[in-house]
């Protein structure tokens, strides 16, 4: 390894350790990682900033993607000015009303009405304005909110695998792969339905177990009215219209060839223009810390590109695997989930996607661009690498930025969510939900 | 011309331990909206206004929904369903711990800017941390349209 290698190797380790132990919060430790390797030249700016394509005696580096940044700032503007119409409060007091003040029919509902949501919104938009409806709820029943809160932020993160755009390692994933809206429906929206049937069979255990409500309770909840909720009607009608025309673009971009990125900009832009709201106001709802921390990872992870670390760490793993598809398959799975529930799996993804970007250009020197990463060796690997990291977020309370959100509300409404609480629930699921990918992988891929 | 200049040295303040009934109480007294918390030295802690004590009977969670307009008219939020019982928490658990407060030798100027900027009622002023009095909003008011202040001297 050379010395560029070395100091890039160990700056990104050191960084990755501060996420781990949360000494520093996660961005600053990043961009800080980030700077620190422009500024001792491991990685030329130029090639942090916009990537280096095609050069002879250079690998391919990404840089950072602008497709995944905007596509994630768009959708978070879309999502935050669906939450200020009031739509997910309406979501969240209909599901309860129609359980008919059932725990189980409420956890059922609401995790459904959450997968559904962040399928097509922002996760941690979409279950910080579920979480305090849901401690709302379960105060009118008298009931302990957190088993309520976990089931809701478990349910979003496996309703954000289904699509492109539900998770951010999903974006990262498909803009870095090229993988469309449309292969992402296919091949990861059955085994969020799934997970998800699966989750709720968990809650019919537990609900079962646990809990009971008392007739005056469930009257006191029938009682909220949730057409009141909605306090946009207007912006409401806007907001639902933009976003299917968003989605609905999604589903074509690849035979109009428009980048996701595009679509969504076009999306929010429109948006925009169709609200009254200050501009600095909506761009509030931008999770901006989530932005610059991706930035931070990006740049990192061109410098271990451009140092060959990558290229080296590619030919380990490949001479572990020794191309063995299934072996790969399995293994990116399982560890995907495991380090994803340790370091958040957007930090995991963004070094994964280069590491395995490297492996398949290992495997195939003849081939290059695009082809390398859509040989048919490598999709399997792929798809392996979304759902192990979008269903390992649920592993732990750090393992997605949506976890983090709801813990935050949770705390601050005197219902702490603990991260051996959450744990408890989050890791089997995870498991569960693991080998239930794991066999879906294999059914699709390996089957004979 | 300064905080001292303008302030009232009658200050009705409270202390940590005080109930919320009291402040309750006090505020019904006297006509003010909120009061400064001062430890055994006479040094502002804090500071507990209504606004602290409609925090103290509206749960985190439910300021953080957005809006409650669905609730139905017989939803009985926090203070009305254990009123004995909050009327007892003391002053401690509910006032702002990081109050607004100028030093005696602030300028006036300075005083009306924060008091229109956090838009609050009354100001403690300190003398080295210690409470020497309070410039309320119609303290203001005096000062600005006293007749003395119109000949030469400016806010």
């Amino acid at each position: 390894m050379t010395t560029g290698g070395i100091v890039a190797s160990i700056i990104f380790a050191l960084t990755y350790v501060l996420i781990a132990t949360e000494r520093v919060h996660k961005t600053k430790a990043v961009l800080l990682g980030g700077v620190v390797m422009l500024l001792v030249r491991v990685v030329d700016q130029h090639a942090a900033f916009h990537g280096v394509h095609g050069q002879p005696g250079r690998p391919d580096i990404l840089g950072i993607d602008w497709n995944t940044i905007f596509l994630l700032v768009a959708m978070m503007t879309i999502a935050s000015t669906v939450g200020r119409t009031g739509a997910f409060q309406w979501v969240a007091i209909r599901a309860a009303k129609l359980a008919g003040g059932s725990p189980f029919g409420i956890i059922a509902l609401l995790c459904i009405g959450t997968a559904v949501l962040s399928a097509g919104l922002d996760n941690a938009t979409t279950v910080v304005l579920m979480a305090p409806v849901t401690i709302l709820i379960c105060e009118a029943l008298q009931t302990d909110p957190v088993p309520f809160l976990i089931f809701v932020v478990l349910s979003s993160n496996i309703g954000g695998t289904a699509t492109l755009i539900g998770d951010p390692p999903n974006i990262m994933i498909g803009s870095y792969v090229h993988l469309s809206f449309v292969d992402f429906l296919k091949v990861d929206a059955p085994i969020a339905l799934i997970g998800l049937v699966a989750l709720i069979g968990v809650a019919r255990l537990f609900a079962h177990l646990k809990m009971t409500v008392s007739q005056q309770q469930r009257d006191r909840l029938m009682e909220f009215d949730e057409s009141r909720a909605i306090t946009d009607p207007v912006l409401l009608h806007k907001s639902v219209i933009i976003l299917i025309l968003t989605l609905g673009a999604f589903c074509i971009h690849d035979l109009v060839h428009l980048e996701p990125a595009t679509i969504a900009l076009a999306g929010a832009a429109l948006l925009m223009l169709l609200q009254k709201g200050d501009v600095e106001e909506i761009f509030h709802g931008v999770e901006w810390s989530t932005i610059f921390f991706i930035i931070g990872l990006f740049i990192m992870v061109a410098a271990l590109v451009d140092t060959g670390v990558i290229g080296l760490l590619s030919v380990v793993l490949l001479n572990f695997t020794q191309g063995n598809t299934l072996l790969m398959t399995m293994s990116v799975l399982v560890l995907s989930a495991i380090i994803s529930g340790l370091i958040g799996n957007i930090a995991y993804v963004a070094a994964m996607n280069a590491l395995l970007g490297g492996l398949a250009a290992t495997m195939h020197p003849e081939l290059s661009g695009i082809a390398v990463l859509h040989v048919p060796e490598m999709m399997p690997v792929w798809w392996a690498l979304s759902i192990g990291s979008c269903f390992g977020g649920n592993a732990t309370l750090l393992g997605t930025a949506a976890n983090v959100a709801v813990a935050g509300i949770a705390e601050r409404s005197n219902y702490p969510m603990t991260f051996v609480r959450f744990l408890k629930y989050g890791l089997p699921i995870t498991l569960m939900s693991i080998i239930l990918g794991g066999v879906y992988l294999w059914i699709l891929y390996f089957m004979r | 011309m300064v905080a001292r200049d303008i302030m009232s040295t009658e200050v009705v303040t409270v202390h940590r331990e005080d109930p919320v009934n009291k402040v309750a109480d006090l505020m019904e007294q006297y006509g003010y909206g909120a009061f400064p918390v001062v430890d055994q030295d006479n040094n502002v802690i804090g500071i507990i206004g209504e606004v602290q004590i409609i925090h103290l009977a509206l749960p985190v969670f439910a300021e953080e929904i957005g809006q409650l307009a669905f609730l139905p008219d017989s939803y009985r939020f926090h203070g009305f369903e254990e009123e004995e019982n909050i009327g007892l928490v003391p002053v401690a658990g509910v006032m702002s711990t990081d109050p607004v407060q100028v030093n005696e030798d602030e300028p006036v100027a300075e005083v009306a800017r924060k008091m229109l900027e956090y838009d609050i009622s009354s100001i403690p002023v300190v003398r080295e941390g210690k409470l020497v009095g309070i410039v309320s909003r119609s303290d203001l008011v005096e000062a600005i349209v006293h007749s003395s202040l119109r000949d030469g001297s400016q806010l």
